[in-house]
C-alpha cells in the first residue's frame, strides 16, 4: 500500500466496523455521508501523515503545519455532503490544505513578524542566532534533521508560494504532474514549467551541495 | 490498493539532467513527518466544537476591511462634488431667471436709444382692454423695450386694418394693385404704450392713458397718406401719398375735407380711442362729395 512508506510506529490503530477489505477513497466518503463515523476515521488515518508532511513543507513550522492540516480535515468532514466523485479524493484534499497554506502565508506576510535573529546581539555586535526553546515534544527524532535537511527546508520554504506547492508535491509527495495540474486547478503546461522554474531556483539555493 | 496516481507517476517518462535528478533525490531524502499522537483526539474536539457555519469565514470580512472605507470615500467625494457643483449651476441659473445681464444696472438707467431701423410712431390708436395694468415699467432689459416698441407698431394698425378689411381685400387681389406690403396682426394685448422720444426708465414718464387716447386730426390724415393744412372751412388737402389709402379712396389735392362721419372738422379736432372714421365728406371744386374710405 502506498502508506507504508511512512514509517510511523505511533500511529493509532483505529478498529473501525468497516469490512476488513480495503475500500476506495470513494466508498469511505459515502460511508460518511451515511453517518459512518468509522468511514471518516479511515479518512484520516490515510490522509494525517501525508498532509501534515506536505503542509511542513510548505510553511516550514511543524505546529502551524499540524494545526493546519486538522483544519484540513475538518473542512472536508463539514463539506462532505458538497464532495463530488469527479476528482480522486486525494486530489480534494490536496487542493483544501494547500489553499490553506497559501492563506498562512499571506497571514504572515501581513502580520510582518520580526526576525528574532536581529534583537539579540553579542557584545561585539554579532548576531547570535536565536532558537526558540521546544517545549513541546517533538515526535520522534525522525524530525532531527541535519544541517543539509535544514538548509534544503529553508530553501524551499523562500521559493514563492506558485512554485513551492507544485515541487513539494512532485518530488516530495510524489504526484503526477496530471493530479499536481488538478489539485493547483493550473493547466499542464503551466504546472510542468512551475516546477521546472522551481527546480532552477532550488539549484540555485543549493549550488553549493551540487 | 495501488494508488493511481502514484501508478500514473511511475508510469510518467521523465528525462532529467543530472543536477535535477540529484536535485530530485535530496528532495525525496527528506525525513518525513507525520501527524502527532493525539491528531486524532484533537480533530474529534475540533469538530465537535466547530459549527458548520463557523467554518466559513465570512466572505465579507477581509473586503469589508478595505471595501467599506473606501466606499465611504468615494461617496463623500462624490456628494461634495455634486454639492459644489450644484451650489454654483444655482447660483448661475438664479441670474438668468432674474433676466439680468452682469451690466444691467450700468444700462438701466441710460437713456433709451431707439434703433436705427426701428420705426417710431406716435400711438395712433388705443386697444388695450379696460382692465389693462398700465404701470410704468422702470427695468426693462434692451430686448424687451424693443419688442415693446415692436409691438407698439403692430398694435396701431389693428383697428385700422380691421376697418379696411373688406375694401383691402378687394384691392390686394387686384394685380394691377402694387400697393403691396404686409398685414401685421397680433394677437395680444397693445403693450403701455409712451409718449415719443420719451424714457420710460426714467420714471418721469407716465405711460399713456390709452383709455381715453386723443388722436389728433392731423395723425389720422397722416396715417391715410394726407399732408393738410387747416383753413377756416376744414383741411385743405396739400398732397396726397402715391398709393396711399386716401389716394386709393379717391382723393385729391386740393380737396377740402369738411367733416368726417358727419363730425365737422376743427383745427384742433381729435378723434377718441380707435379712429373708426369711414366717411369723408369733401368740397371739390365748390361741389361735396362723399368719399367711403371702405368702398373703395
Amino acid at each position: 500500500m502506498a502508506l507504508d512508506k511512512f514509517k510511523n510506529a505511533s500511529a493509532e490503530v483505529l478498529e473501525y466496523a468497516v469490512p476488513s477489505k480495503i475500500l476506495s477513497d470513494h466508498a469511505l466518503i459515502e460511508a460518511t455521508k451515511q453517518g459512518d463515523e468509522a468511514a471518516f476515521a479511515e479518512i484520516v488515518n490515510r490522509y494525517r501523515n501525508p498532509i501534515t508532511n506536505f503542509l511542513y513543507r510548505f510553511l516550514n513550522d511543524y505546529e502551524e503545519a499540524v494545526d493546519l492540516a486538522q483544519e484540513t480535515f475538518v473542512r472536508v468532514y463539514f463539506a462532505i455532503e458538497r464532495y463530488h466523485t469527479d476528482y480522486a479524493f486525494s486530489t480534494y484534499i490536496y487542493r483544501i490544505a494547500t489553499n490553506l497554506a497559501i492563506s498562512e502565508i499571506r497571514k504572515r506576510k501581513r502580520r510582518q513578524l520580526l526576525s528574532l535573529t536581529g534583537l539579540f546581539q553579542n557584545e561585539d555586535e554579532s548576531e547570535t542566532e536565536f532558537q526558540l526553546p521546544d517545549e513541546k515534544s517533538l515526535p520522534d527524532e525522525d524530525l532531527i534533521e541535519d544541517e543539509r535537511n535544514r538548509t534544503i527546508a529553508r530553501a524551499i520554504a523562500a521559493l514563492p508560494d506558485k512554485y513551492r506547492a507544485p515541487i513539494i508535491l512532485r518530488e516530495i509527495e510524489d504526484k503526477s504532474y496530471e493530479e499536481i495540474a488538478q489539485i493547483l486547478n493550473l493547466g499542464l503546461g503551466t504546472t510542468k514549467s512551475r516546477i521546472s522554474r522551481a527546480r532552477n531556483l532550488l539549484k540555485e539555493k543549493l549550488k553549493h551541495y551540487f | 490498493m495501488i494508488n493511481k496516481e502514484f501508478k500514473n507517476k511511475a508510469e510518467e517518462i521523465e528525462t532529467l539532467n543530472a543536477d535535477d535528478e540529484k536535485l530530485r533525490q535530496m528532495l525525496g531524502g527528506l525525513k518525513k513527518v507525520g501527524a502527532p499522537k493525539n491528531f486524532d483526539f484533537h480533530l474529534k474536539a475540533r469538530i465537535a466544537g466547530a459549527e458548520p457555519n463557523s467554518l466559513r469565514k465570512p466572505f465579507l470580512v477581509p473586503w469589508l476591511r478595505y471595501v467599506l472605507p473606501l466606499s465611504l470615500i468615494v461617496m463623500l467625494a462624490g456628494f461634495a462634488f455634486f454639492n459644489l457643483s450644484f451650489s454654483t449651476g444655482n447660483q448661475a441659473v438664479q441670474e438668468v431667471a432674474a433676466g439680468l445681464p452682469p451690466n444691467q444696472n450700468e444700462t438701466a438707467n441710460a437713456p433709451v436709444e431707439t434703433p436705427a431701423k426701428m420705426v417710431v410712431e406716435e400711438p395712433l390708436i388705443a386697444s388695450v382692454p379696460a382692465n389693462k395694468n398700465l404701470e410704468i415699467r422702470t427695468l426693462e432689459p434692451e430686448f424687451v423695450r424693443s419688442e415693446n416698441k415692436a409691438m407698439q407698431n403692430k398694435a396701431r394698425a389693428i383697428d385700422i386694418e380691421n376697418s379696411l378689411a373688406a375694401s383691402s381685400n378687394k384691392r390686394e387681389n387686384d394685380p394691377k394693385n402694387n400697393s403691396g406690403g404686409s398685414r401685421d396682426i397680433t394677437l395680444k394685448d397693445a403693450p403701455v404704450l409712451f409718449e415719443r422720444n420719451a424714457n420710460p426708465n426714467s420714471g418721469n414718464v407716465k405711460p399713456l392713458n390709452v383709455k381715453q387716447a386723443e388722436i389728433p386730426i392731423q395723425q389720422v390724415l397722416s396715417q391715410i397718406g394726407i399732408e393738410a393744412d387747416y383753413t377756416d372751412k376744414g383741411w385743405k388737402i396739400v398732397s396726397i401719398k402715391e398709393n396711399s389709402l386716401a389716394m386709393r379712396a379717391g382723393m385729391k389735392a386740393g380737396d377740402l375735407i369738411e367733416a368726417i362721419d358727419d363730425k365737422k372738422l376743427s383745427s384742433d379736432t381729435v378723434f377718441q380711442q380707435a379712429f373708426t372714421g369711414k366717411v369723408f365728406r369733401i368740397l371739390r371744386d365748390g361741389k361735396q362729395i362723399v368719399i367711403d374710405l371702405n368702398a373703395k
